[in-house]
């Protein structure tokens, strides 16, 4: 513990300079003065007082002591001794004049009229002298001044007196004090002081008591420090811990949302992205948060689609529940990218999000349906995969143009199965299927919906003419023998049922029927043929 | 004790009676130049206690007491006794400015003295006044 490692506490100007010891003693000295003073001029004004009266008892004194005297001399009108009574008297140091009358005369004078300052006034004392025979005759006057100049010397050195005697006292009574305080109180004080300045709080340091305070206010006071600093010492703990567990924690959840398969981010009430984590920035394409100064917008990154974003976001904070949705992106060459997104509304107006990547899942979804769809065996629609997409041709289906329904039926193929086989039938089948595919344009549907039967839809028609083109073309196609290799034909042929509408209104259900009656139409006429619907 | 301080009384009753009247008064006389008819007692007392050093007509006094009456003038004078009297005189005596009265031995000597000077004055016995002198004042006792 040393002062020059440590800086000097504030305050702390010197030993003398605004110390405790230094202004009890000025104030001590201040107020002892005062007192002093004005028990010096107190005691002046008393003392002066006393002194006069003193004086007077004196003075009264000394001229009964010479009445005697001074009557014979003044009644036998002898100036010598009169002379000599008032030199006695002026001997005195209390008499400064003295004049003996006699009738109207001056027998005697002795001394000056005294001069003072005029502080004290004291006027001549007289006494009548009488006859030393007959009391009642009176002869003269005996007239004493008092020596003013003496009383105020006296007074002056009396005052001097009890002048000095409070300055020692003042002295002895402000050394105490200083001495008193400076060991009683400051010392301990600056030493719990310079104690609490070097103190590392949560080191389990304590102040030490001072030697010989246990018991008193300052001991107290120490005692005090001691049970605060050890309370701060105890919290000082207790947040260090709480700091290190959140540190932990903190440290946990960063590693989840850094490392976690799934995107994860802070949006705000303008589709602003806030935070969002390294498999997002991947994933977008993103730079990683914190180097950029950039605002994201989330829904300039999802594509056109921000209405969705919008209404989703919108549910997310009106509900205060959590909203979800598909959002399909399209991110640079990879292509394709379909996101499931949760929004989950938090407080001030934020919003925290999850984003999942659902591309694989979308896209076994979409070939489940294509497979649910297609025909086996030749690749081709099946029923179901023709209806649902023949309802979606009817509903896109534009004023002014034509669509159409081709129901095919093979000749033969029955035979052909019958003589050569399954495995030949299914030959059969899918050769006619590329067929199919070959004549019709590359905007109509084909599909197999039964053993041989086929259907053509042909939509965005001017006229009933390409309908027609095609049918004949199927016909004449299908017509021509099958080669099977090994030398092994089969000839089959087809029946044509073709349902023609302008109209968006007719149902698919309608069509197939129209188509239905027609191919019968052809079948009864010969086969190979075509039959337009009525 | 008690009978024989009633005698003494009745002896000292009886011996005071005799002198007043065996005295009868004193009388202050002073010389017929001396320009002095009479004196009051007043007068008489500055004079013979040195208060006054001339007579009322001017002329310097010389004043003489009379031996064997000066107790009892000064009694009748100032009702002073012949101690207090002397203790007087005796500061004045100190300072030398102021003498005290001549004593002379009897009455007869007082008048021839007073007889013969003119500012004399004395005091002698009321009867033994004759013509030499004149009596100024008249003092009992």
């Amino acid at each position: 513990m040393s002062t020059d490692t440590a800086p000097r506490p504030p305050g702390d100007t010197g030993w003398i300079g605004s110390s405790v010891v230094w202004r009890t003693t000025l104030l001590i000295l201040f107020f002892a003065g005062l007192v002093g003073v004005l028990a010096a001029l107190a005691s002046t004004v008393l003392v002066a007082r006393e002194e006069r009266q003193r004086m007077h008892n004196n003075i009264v004194e000394l001229m009964a002591t010479v009445e005697r005297t001074a009557s014979v001399a003044t009644f036998a009108r002898d100036e010598v001794l009169a002379a000599e009574v008032a030199r006695g008297l002026v001997r005195n140091a209390s008499v400064a004049r003295v004049v003996i009358r006699e009738g109207g005369r001056d027998l005697a004078v002795e001394g000056d009229i005294p001069t003072g300052t005029g502080s004290i006034r004291l006027p001549p004392l007289e006494r009548d002298l009488t006859s030393p025979f007959n009391p009642v005759e009176l002869v003269g006057q005996l007239q004493v001044w008092p020596a003013i100049g003496k009383i105020e010397h006296e007074v002056a050195a009396y005052s001097r007196f009890i002048a000095i005697i409070l300055c020692v006292q003042l002295a002895v009574v402000v050394l105490a004090v200083a001495w008193v305080v400076l060991n009683v109180i400051t010392r301990p004080v600056k030493q719990l002081s310079d104690q609490l300045h070097h103190l590392q709080v949560g080191s389990g340091e304590q102040l030490l008591l001072p030697h010989g305070h246990g018991g008193d206010e300052i001991g107290r006071l120490a005692a005090d420090i001691n049970t605060l600093i050890a309370r701060m010492g105890d919290l000082l703990a207790g947040e260090r811990e709480l700091r290190t567990q959140r540190e932990e924690s903190e440290r946990k959840f960063r590693l989840i949302f850094e490392s976690a398969e799934t995107g994860i981010f802070t949006l705000d009430g303008e589709g602003i992205l806030h935070d969002w984590n390294p498999w997002l920035a991947r994933k977008l394409g993103l730079p990683q948060l914190g180097e950029t100064e950039q605002a994201y917008s989330l829904g300039g990154i999802l594509g056109d689609d921000t209405s969705r974003l919008d209404a989703l976001m919108v549910r997310a904070l009106a509900d205060q529940r959590p909203a979800a949705t598909d959002f399909q992106i399209s991110v640079g060459a990879t292509g394709t990218l379909w996101l499931h997104l949760v929004l989950n509304p938090m407080p001030g107006n934020l919003m925290q999000g999850i984003v999942n990547d659902v591309t694989e899942r979308k896209r076994a979804e979409a070939s489940a349906i294509a497979m649910a769809e297609r025909d086996q065996l030749t690749g081709l629609l099946n029923r179901r995969g023709i209806e649902h997409r023949l309802d979606d041709a009817l509903r896109v289906m534009r004023a002014g143009s034509g669509l159409a329904l081709m129901l095919i039926d093979l000749d033969g193929f029955k035979q052909v199965n019958d003589s050569l086989g399954h495995e030949a039938g299914d030959r059969v089948l899918a050769s006619v299927a590329r067929q199919l595919e070959h004549v019709v344009r590359r905007t109509d549907l084909v599909a197999r919906i039964g053993g041989d039967e086929f259907i053509v839809v042909l939509s965005e028609l001017e006229s009933m003419d390409t309908a027609r083109f095609i049918a004949a073309k199927v016909v004449s196609t299908l017509g021509r023998p099958v080669e099977l290799g090994d030398g092994v034909v089969a000839r089959i042929g087809a029946s044509v049922g073709v349902a023609y509408t302008g109209s968006s209104s007719e149902s698919a259900e309608s069509l197939m029927r129209r188509a239905d009656d027609a191919m019968y139409d052809a079948k009864r006429a010969g086969k190979s043929q075509f039959r337009f619907a009525s | 004790m008690l009978v024989f301080n009633r005698y003494a009384l009745a002896f000292w009753l009886a011996l005071s009676c005799a002198c007043a009247w065996a005295a009868g008064g004193l009388a202050v006389i002073v010389n017929p130049g001396s320009g002095v008819d009479s004196l009051s007692r007043e007068e008489v007392s500055h004079l013979f206690l040195g208060r006054v050093k001339f007579l009322p007509s001017g002329v310097a006094a010389v004043v003489i007491d009379t031996g064997p009456m000066r107790e009892s003038f000064y009694r009748a004078l100032v009702d002073r006794g012949i101690a207090e009297i002397n203790a007087y005189w005796a500061r004045l005596r100190f300072s030398g400015r102021t003498t005290p009265p001549q004593v002379m031995e009897n009455a007869a000597q007082v008048i021839d003295r007073v007889a013969r000077e003119r500012g004399a004055i004395g005091y002698v016995d009321s009867a033994l006044v004759d013509r030499r002198v004149k009596a100024v004042f008249e003092l009992e006792y």
